[in-house]
């Protein structure tokens, strides 16, 4: 089962707010290679929009998969988007691998971060053009990235150690502090959480691409 | 199997209480969170922090605008002072009031980035520098602006055109640090308060797998200290247990060793002492059944001796008397016939004295006295024997049966007596001493002693190693001892002597005297 997920949709707000969706996969024959350009709905929701507006950066992922129709998968990406905003400056940032754009307010942030343009899949020379092609394209985004979630651990463990300078009773015991990093050690992986849209297909021929 | 029974229980229980309080702990600990959780994330104090957040940016939005406006009247008058030919290279003016900035850096630079004027008012302070492209991107602008520089609230920076020289302003302002520091804090503690609301439930997770990782380990150390606990207690208890069907099935040599002095240790010590009591009133009253089962016999044989003697012993001397001695011959050996008629119905007649004393063996006759005394007066009529005594003063006076101890004493010379002849010389040795509620009473010889074979049978009646004799002394030794109360054992070796223990209790006696 493809982008298999540990989605954590149980959130509230998750059922509040309209679900992420792919709107459109347009799979095109670019400079003897398959690329895809993918739109995406409802990324954005009013609580995404809030935890990013608060400086908190949030990640946006975009799996997608390419495989001969009921055979073999060809090639499978991940794409991760990072966006965050410089409350200070006004400004977005969306960083992809080494690639950062910064932009100057949300809707072209939207725009950007919603469109994902001529992502490569495979040569066409490793492609038939009698065959059927099948494209599964699934994104989400998680308002928390790593690295948030590894500052709240340090966040927890900082709590605990201001509290231990206060120099109350469990301080002797050390047992508090322990507590502490074994709390932010279990919430502090890399979990995925947030919003994940259902998966799209899309079948298509190599011949009537354009 | 009770082993198994008792140490399951004990576990069970260890693991019952071990898990009793895990459910309203959990529930308890679930609770507290969901509460503190309620208390911290409600919506005001989520509006709160957004609010002041918001101001934060809003008051950094106001230090852009002044910024901005200094920026747009410095880069005026530079124009204008510059259009003027008022400056070349100089210092700019600026206002030395400053009430948003504590530092204001400006620097007028022409289009190749070459400073024409500069100025700096507020606390020591650097600006930062910038680089050839970074001046290049800024020279081209056609109206005042902000241009970002860092992601913080400490530094501003704002760029302005001088069309006269076909330049441009910078300006640099360095902000309050009280705002800077402030506004860190806000931003910060209203990211971590949305990051907990968006970790509500993976912290709640954190908490309870915690909760967890903590028990567990406490669980199963207790079950361990259970296990260890269930295993000290029941081990001793098998033992027990092993102890108990090893005697049931006729060892009664056997002994529970235990060496604790705990409860268990104490039942152990006692268990071990019921055996030995238990051990010694059956060997009494085996020795008892038996002892009564000789009496009868005796009884029986000496009646049955006893009745023919008188007619045989008359006849005999009818014989004799009517013997009229014309048959010298006839009448010598009539005489040595009679003569050992006689001796052998003496031998029959001390034989249905003893049988018949053996068999009567009437009640003890106890008095107080002074066994010590007893001994001593024993051995002065054994003059010819070389006697030892080593008596303990600290015996005291006991409740006996003197006259039948005494036959004991004698008994006891007698056979030594014998024993020192046939091996033609030796001693005896008598002591007397004082061990906690028994006195002990021991009499030895180095006569020819006797072998372990017969070691085994001397307290038998009839069984003896003298040439003369019934062999019941020692049945009635150990007969009268036993009825003190006490008991007799022997030790020997052949050629090298033998030693009686009498152990006689003292408790009885003291009670009786009291009483």
């Amino acid at each position: 089962m493809l982008l298999a997920w540990q989605s954590v949709a149980s959130h509230a707000w998750a059922v509040q707010d309209a679900e992420v969706r792919i709107k459109r996969v347009t799979p095109r024959v670019s400079q003897a290679r398959l690329a895809v350009t993918i739109e995406i709905e409802n990324l954005f929701s009013e609580k995404i929009i809030g935890t990013i507006r608060s400086g908190l950066p949030s990640v946006v992922f975009v799996d997608i998969e390419l495989a001969e129709k009921g055979g073999r998968r060809i090639a499978r990406q991940r794409i991760v988007q990072s966006i965050s905003y410089d409350i200070w400056q006004e400004r977005y940032t969306i960083e992809r691998d080494t690639l950062r754009r910064t932009l100057a307010n949300f809707d072209s942030m939207q725009q950007a971060s919603s469109t994902l343009h001529d992502i490569e899949m495979s040569a066409l020379a490793q492609l038939k053009g009698q065959l059927s092609y099948v494209l599964t394209v699934q994104a989400g985004i998680s308002p928390i990235s790593g690295r948030q979630s590894q500052k709240f651990s340090s966040w927890l463990q900082d709590s605990d150690e201001i509290r231990s300078d206060v120099g109350s009773q469990e301080r002797a015991s050390g047992f508090q502090l322990n507590l502490s990093k074994l709390v932010s050690f279990l919430i502090g992986g890399d979990k995925r959480r947030g919003n994940t849209s259902p998966e799209r297909r899309i079948e298509f021929r190599i011949s009537e691409l354009k | 199997m009770v082993n198994f029974r008792f140490q399951t229980k004990f576990m069970l229980a260890t693991l019952l209480i071990t898990l009793l309080p895990v459910v309203p702990l959990y529930f308890l600990i679930d609770k507290f969170y969901q509460t503190s959780i309620e208390v911290g994330l409600n919506p005001q104090v989520e509006g709160a922090l957004e609010g002041a957040a918001g101001m934060s940016q809003l008051l950094f939005a106001h230090y852009k605008e002044a910024l901005l406006e200094i920026v747009e009247a410095q880069a005026q008058k530079t124009d204008a002072a510059h259009a003027d030919s008022k400056i070349g290279q100089s210092t700019l003016s600026l206002p030395t009031d400053l009430s948003l900035f504590e530092a204001l850096d400006l620097r007028a630079l022409d289009r190749q980035g070459n400073v024409f004027a500069a100025g700096h008012t507020g606390i020591e302070w650097r600006a930062p520098a910038l680089s050839r492209s970074e001046i290049a991107s800024l020279i081209d602008g056609s109206s005042a602006r902000i241009v970002p520089h860092a992601n913080s609230p400490a530094v501003l920076m704002a760029v302005a055109p001088i069309p006269a020289q076909n330049g441009i302003l910078i300006a640099f302002a360095r902000t309050n640090p009280a705002f800077v520091r402030s506004s860190h804090q806000i931003v910060e503690v209203n990211q971590m308060f949305k990051t907990i609301g968006l970790l509500r439930d993976d912290l709640r997770q954190g908490f309870v797998f915690a909760f967890f990782i903590v028990y567990v380990p406490i669980a199963a150390l207790s079950l361990l200290v259970g296990y260890f606990f269930a295993k000290k207690v029941t081990a001793p208890m098998q033992i027990l247990a092993d102890g108990t069907q090893k005697i049931a099935s006729g060892d009664w040599q056997h002994r529970v060793e235990y060496a604790a002095q705990d409860e268990l240790g104490q039942l152990v010590t006692a268990f071990n002492r019921m055996v030995e009591e238990v051990k010694t009133r059956q060997d009494r009253v085996v020795q008892l059944e038996k002892m009564t089962v000789w009496r009868e016999m005796a009884r029986v044989l000496a009646h049955e001796i006893k009745n023919p003697l008188t007619p045989i012993q008359l006849t005999v001397q009818q014989l004799n008397d009517k013997y009229d001695d014309k048959n010298s011959a006839y009448g010598l050996l009539l005489k040595e016939c009679t003569d050992i008629i006689n001796d052998e119905l003496q031998n029959l007649q001390q034989l249905v004295r003893e049988f018949s004393e053996f068999a009567r063996m009437p009640k003890l006759q106890k008095t107080t006295g002074s066994l010590n005394e007893l001994i001593a007066e024993t051995a002065r009529r054994y003059r010819d024997l070389d006697i030892t005594t080593k008596l303990d003063s600290e015996v005291p006076e006991m409740l006996l049966d003197f006259e039948k101890m005494r036959r004991v004493l004698i008994n006891f010379f007698d056979n030594s007596r014998y024993s020192i002849h046939e091996k033609g010389s030796g001693a005896i040795v008598i002591t007397t001493q004082k061990t906690g509620e028994m006195v002990l009473l021991r009499f030895s010889d180095t006569g020819t002693g006797i072998s372990e074979q017969a070691l085994a049978k001397i307290f038998e009646p009839h069984f003896s190693t003298k040439k003369s004799g019934m062999g019941l002394g020692l049945a009635i030794v150990r007969n009268i001892v036993q009825e003190h109360g006490g008991s007799i054992r022997c030790n020997s070796e052949l050629g090298r002597g033998a030693t009686f223990d009498i152990e006689l209790p003292m408790n009885a006696v003291a009670e009786q005297i009291v009483g």
